[in-house]
């Protein structure tokens, strides 16, 4: 009622969040009327009124076109929003801009402008045009179409559907399409002016509906999108890339109407006020559950985002610019409505879509930092401090830890490899052959395969073995000799400590090396890794090694003699169990096998076998 | 006389229900320039309606001496007698009744005005209103009146940010309530049926539901003052109240009272009261049901209403199950805060130690809290409680405990992301995932085996790998922030537990560092991945990094950093090369907060040990060069 007697003007405030632009432009509307005492400065709007400061990013002030130092213009506000939205929307991200105010406040003047005074989509579009028609050459084509939808009371629907349905579109999302409305029409255009007359078009069956519907338009959203699709060739190649972006054009409705008819009944108010309506009982409890942020704790509010949220979350984050106009107009009567648009537009910095990177406590990985510090630490002042030689054989010896560590695997099977085979080699000549499924070994020979697990010992040790040359079946022995080597290891350990104290550098190294790959040997994990140690063994290890050798041997007789009596005592058993098959008519026959684990006979894996032929 | 009463009555009576025709139907139609068009109407006859009362009410006056009772005094007459307590009527009285009634007709003027934004107006009646009654005893006749004008007014005062006199007025009228209940307890008499004809009256159940609706609005509002005021706790108990109280009387709406008892679980989520939470979730559950029977997917080709109530039924129901998700979730990371040590892992002890002290007294506590929260309706109890046995309420303290909790977390993911599917819901199909993932990890906590461990954490791989590397980052650039980071931390999680079990072997064969290296590199890449999201569109880092981003970013680069010199090589020149990645990565967490002072407070621990080995590395660096100098 009051409003077709304002000339409208403008001011702009915007907003700015770091690599994504959320702007707000403000326009305020004169004139006939007292103005409230509303002034922009440093990017604020100040309404004095009620005391309230309203801070933004951005602020254009429009309101007098003769006040040439203060007026901004639709060029200014063109250069200071369109431009970059459109540059990034070039570079294939999304863009988007929002309008929001009351009815006559410059909205749509901003927006779309008059005949001499274009507004932001005339003056983007025409941009657009004038881009593509510079930048398209045989490598580099463009496409541009458009889309316009209404949503109302949460219903999708399209305005350009030729057939002027009224069916409400599903709102669906995809994950390399992002949001879309699933049957939208999207219709292609080559200039400006073909834009126009869609957007006219649109804007028709927009009033139509307006009209049926009574009141309810100024509570329904637009939402205008230009799709943008370039096509890059190589044509070398014969490749093509496509990149897709969207500017997304949004009129929101105006909040003025809800309060008046008394139907706020389903948003939740601002403030204190109180919501009359047990309608609204689920807002309360969602804002309850919302604000109890909880350290670290994750909710669920099945508070579903409006439509348009919805649509257009990827404009709310992210890499998408994003910019709001938020027209208000200063006549004191429309007070409380430039109130709420400020409110609105001040609110509107918080939609933006914050997703929280969680990350787990750092706690450990620090702790090993702290540890690997100290390390380095205290190498470095020793390094620093001393260079005295046992300085070094601590570096070298961490160093050599390190090195062991980082000896790549597939070295040492090649080398394990070589020797493995050349013992098969060695092995077949005798007539045995490594098999996976066990040893074979020829019909007539019989052996006792050497079983320490010392891979020390690389060369393999043969006796011609002539016990139980009666029995047929073959016997396969692993026999894990853990005692002896702990006895070899602390002779040598000994021997190592009294060396120490006269032993060169190089051969206390040495005697680490070994040391260190006994020690590894210990367990069977770890029982394939060291042979190289036997490569080794130099004038100075020799005696030690020999002296060494003839103890192992030693043990390793005794521990053949006691496997000896075992098997006697497993053949006895079996005797008696194939005894007790005859009696019983069992066609069974019992046999002694001792078994090795296939995976333990495979070539690089250096076990010691005993063959038993009985 | 009698006769040319009731004629007279018989057109206050209509006035009275044309009034509220007009106000409560009419007025939505009114056009937008008139938006107030029927409620000036209704007005006008209220008017007319006290005028007369007004009128009236002086005669009767004069002639009460001979105590000639009308109609609707003798319907009155077996009241019970007010007690006395300094009024100066009784409110039972044919003066007391007078009197109501022209308070009925000053309560509607009241929120008349109020409803037309004439606040001062509308105040005015309505303390008018409570003048007149607050003269009488308190009885069935006005206790009804007492409690909506005092709900009006508390509404009234909270829109003009006077919230403590809007509590005032709301908590008197709960106390009121309270006190009728306790003292007569019988169905009050409604507003309206102060002027009906005789015969025309409410029934008692319509009665009875008029006066709780009352109350229930006293709560409701008592909620939201309580919200404003920031005494959350309170409000959360008043919305509780008053979905009890929706339930009890039988005045809700299936669905949308599901909706919000699953919403306020969520709040009390947040408040670690879980045995709250899981009723209710387990209400919300039941009650949803309630909303009848999903029709088919042949049924809703059929025809949209039923399309539309399918697709209803089923989101809210999947929103359900995720409020489930978030209980089971929240239960399982909440027993993890309290049983983890300073570097993350189980403490024995401590789990020990909270085992005690639960079997000592946890039972006790929890019967005394249940019976006020109960949301009981008899026909949907025992299912509510049936419901609420499949899942504990209290905090898992083994393995076993967690696990339960966890699959009962896992089948309501499975549930959720029936409605929620890739195909149309992506944000929320991947929400729902990354939730699972969640469930797993926390539930991985509670494993001791690290094997078993390592391949829960690779589950969350399986989970969220295929949709990282399908997702548009143009459109869900967050999101796949989100699983990249997740992602990295997984895999890095998982290189440490391989670490573990090959210590543990003492000596790592080739498959374990092959394995190991190819962790490493994994969450390398996705760490790598990350920082890159954060690249301008010509593939430059910020110089100055966003808020959100600014501790992730700087986090990733430090770890990388430290994964970087974790790769196990034995070629000295790849040894060398990490070695320097590493350097590098450091020195830009370290260069980074030199840059930007502001920085230091988001990485402190980060940023000290980043000095570190930065003066540190080049150390190590240098040794590799020295040995491979006499190599070349």
């Amino acid at each position: 009622m009051f409003l077709e007697q304002k000339k409208i003007s403008e001011d702009h405030v915007t907003l700015k969040t770091g690599v994504m632009m959320l702007k707000i432009q403000l326009r305020i509307t004169e004139i006939n009327y007292t103005l409230t005492d509303i002034h922009i400065e440093n990017m604020c709007v100040h309404v004095s009124l009620c005391l309230q400061v309203f801070a933004f990013d951005h602020c254009f002030w429009s309101m007098d076109e003769s006040n040439i130092p203060k007026y901004a213009g639709q060029e200014v506000v063109f250069k200071c929003l369109g431009e970059g939205i459109l540059e990034n929307a070039f570079q294939g991200y999304n863009a988007c801009i929002f309008a929001y105010g009351q009815t006559g406040s410059g909205k749509s003047f901003s927006m779309m402008g008059n005949g001499e005074q274009p507004g932001l989509i005339p003056r983007l579009c025409c941009s657009l045009f004038e881009r593509v028609s510079r930048d398209q050459n045989q490598t580099h084509s463009f496409k541009v179409e458009v889309s316009y939808m209404e949503i109302y009371n949460e219903k999708v629907r399209d305005l350009l559907d030729p057939k002027g349905s009224r069916q409400s579109l599903k709102v669906r999302e995809h994950k390399v399409l992002g949001p879309y409305v699933d049957g939208l029409s999207q219709l292609a255009v080559m200039n400006f002016e073909d834009i126009e007359s869609l957007m006219s078009e649109g804007n028709k069956s927009r009033t139509v509906a307006a009209t049926n519907m009574n009141e309810e338009s100024s509570r329904s959203h637009a939402v205008f999108s230009v799709i943008v699709t370039q096509t890059l060739y190589d044509l070398q190649s014969g490749n093509s890339g496509e990149k897709v972006s969207k500017i997304s054009l949004v009129d929101l409705a105006g909040s003025e109407r809800v309060s008046k008819t008394g139907a706020a009944g389903e948003r939740l108010k601002e403030g204190s006020n109180i919501n009359k309506s047990l309608t609204t009982l689920g807002c309360v409890i969602s804002a309850l559950a919302d604000q109890s942020a909880g350290k670290g704790k994750s909710k669920f509010v099945p508070y579903r985002d409006s439509v348009l949220t919805w649509l257009l979350k990827d404009n709310l984050g992210g890499n998408s610019k994003t910019a709001m106009i938020a027209t208000i107009s200063p006549a004191a009567d429309n007070y409380e409505e430039t109130l709420s648009t400020l409110r609105y537009a001040d609110r509107a910095k918080r939609i933006v879509n914050h997703a929280v990177v969680n990350e787990d406590p750092n706690a450990r990985i620090i702790r090993e930092l702290r540890e690997e510090v100290e390390k380095l630490k205290v190498q470095l002042s020793q390094a620093e401090s001393l260079k005295a030689p046992e300085l070094q054989e601590k570096l070298q010896e961490s160093e050599k830890l390190i090195q062991e560590m980082t000896v790549t695997w597939e070295e040492k099977l090649r080398k394990t490899e070589e020797i493995a085979q050349d013992r098969q080699k060695q092995l077949e000549s005798m007539g045995i052959s490594l098999e996976s499924s066990g040893i074979k070994v020829g019909e007539d020979k019989c052996f006792l395969v050497n079983l320490n697990a010392d891979p020390a010992l690389n060369e393999l040790h043969f006796f011609p073995f002539h016990f139980f040359t009666s029995l047929m079946s073959i016997l396969v022995v692993f026999v894990l000799i853990s005692d002896p080597m702990q006895k070899a290891v602390h002779a040598l350990e000994k021997q190592y400590v009294e060396e120490k104290r006269v032993a060169l550098e190089e051969q206390r190294l040495m005697y680490e090396r070994e040391l260190q790959s006994l020690r590894q040997q210990l367990s069977p994990e770890k029982a394939s890794q060291h042979q190289r140690c036997s490569s080794f063994p130099t004038h100075n290890t020799h005696t030690k090694l020999r002296l060494w050798t003839d103890e192992r041997d030693e043990l390793f007789r005794q521990s053949l003699s006691r496997l000896r009596e075992q098997v006697v005592r497993a053949n006895t058993l079996v005797r008696e169990a194939n005894f007790l098959s005859e009696e019983m008519h069992k066609l069974t026959d019992y046999q002694v096998t001792l078994q090795i684990p296939a995976a333990n006979l495979s070539a690089n894996r250096k076990v010691r076998n005993v063959h038993l032929k009985q | 006389m009698a006769a040319n009463q009731n004629t007279e009555w018989r057109t206050e009576c209509e006035k009275f229900r044309l009034a509220q025709e007009l106000s409560e139907i009419e007025s939505r139609k009114d056009p937008e320039n008139n938006p107030f068009r029927s409620k000036y109407k209704a007005r006008d006859l209220l008017k007319e309606i006290h005028c007369s009362l007004k009128k009236n009410h002086i005669e009767e006056e004069e002639g009460e001496a001979d105590n000639e009772a009308d109609g609707e005094s003798r319907q009155m007459a077996d009241g019970e007698p007010g007690n006395e307590r300094g009024k100066t009527c009784i409110g039972d009285s044919p003066a007391g009744l007078r009197a109501v009634r022209l308070a009925v007709v000053h309560y509607y003027l009241g929120v008349n005005h109020i409803e037309t934004e004439e606040l001062s107006a509308g105040e005015q009646h309505l303390m008018n209103c409570m003048k007149l009654i607050d003269k009488c005893t308190t009885t069935r006749e006005n206790v009804s009146l007492f409690i909506q004008a005092r709900n009006q007014l508390g509404i009234l005062w909270a829109g003009r940010d006077e919230i403590e006199k809007a509590q005032g007025f709301l908590e008197i009228a709960e106390s009121m309530y309270l006190l009728y209940m306790r003292e007569d307890g019988q169905p009050p008499l409604d507003l309206q049926d102060y002027f009906v004809l005789e015969g025309e009256e409410l029934s008692q159940q319509e009665k009875i539901r008029r006066f709780e609706m009352a109350y229930t609005h006293t709560l409701y509002y008592l909620a939201q003052v309580y919200k404003n005021l920031e005494q959350y706790e309170r409000s959360g108990q008043y919305c509780h109240s008053t979905l009890q109280r929706q339930l009890e009387y039988k005045q809700f709406v299936p669905l949308e009272w599901a909706i919000n008892a699953a919403t306020l679980s969520q709040y009390y989520i947040t408040k670690t009261r879980y045995m709250e939470a899981r009723h209710c979730l387990a209400a919300a559950s039941v009650i949803a049901t309630l909303a009848g029977e999903i029709p088919s997917e042949a049924d809703a080709k059929e025809s949209d209403a039923e399309c539309e109530k399918r697709e209803e039924l089923l989101q809210k129901r999947a929103e359900i199950a995720r409020c489930w998700i978030k209980y089971c979730l929240n239960l399982m990371q909440d027993a993890k805060k309290l049983l983890e040590d300073n570097i993350g892992e189980l403490d024995l002890e401590r789990q020990e130690e909270l085992k005690r002290a639960r079997r000592n007294e946890e039972e006790e506590k929890e019967k005394g809290r249940k019976s006020t929260i109960l949301f009981g309706s008899s026909d949907t109890f025992d299912s509510i409680c049936s419901l609420e046995e499949k899942v504990s309420s209290m905090l898992p303290l083994d393995f076993e405990e967690a696990r339960s909790i966890f699959l009962v977390g896992q089948s309501y993911v499975a549930q959720a992301k029936e409605y929620f599917a890739m195909d149309g819901h992506v944000t929320d199909h991947i929400e729902i995932l990354q939730d699972h993932s969640a469930l797993f990890k926390v539930l991985a906590f509670f494993e001791q085996d690290l094997e078993r461990r390592c391949k829960m954490h690779k589950r969350r791989v399986d989970l969220l790998e295929p949709i990282c590397k399908d997702l548009n980052a143009q459109y869900y650039l967050l999101i796949c922030r989100q699983l990249q980071f997740e992602l990295a931390e997984t895999y890095y999680e998982m290189m440490d537990l391989k670490l573990a079990v090959a210590d543990k072997q003492d000596q790592p064969d080739v498959h374990t560092i092959k394995k190991f290296n190819h962790l490493c590199s994994s969450s390398m890449k996705y760490y790598q991945m990350f920082l890159d999201s954060t690249r301008s569109p010509e593939g430059k880092f910020p110089e100055k990094l966003e808020d959100d981003l600014l501790r992730p970013a700087l986090v990733a680069k430090f770890r990388l950093a430290r994964l970087q010199s974790k790769l196990i090589s034995n070629n000295l020149a790849t040894q060398l090369e990490n070695l320097t990645h590493s350097l590098e990565s450091y020195s830009f967490v370290v260069q980074y907060c030199e840059e930007n002072p502001e920085a230091k407070k988001a990485v402190e621990t980060e940023l000290e040990l980043s000095i570190e080995m930065v003066s540190l590395l080049p150390l190590k660096i240098n040794r590799i060069r020295s040995k491979m100098a006499p190599c070349n």
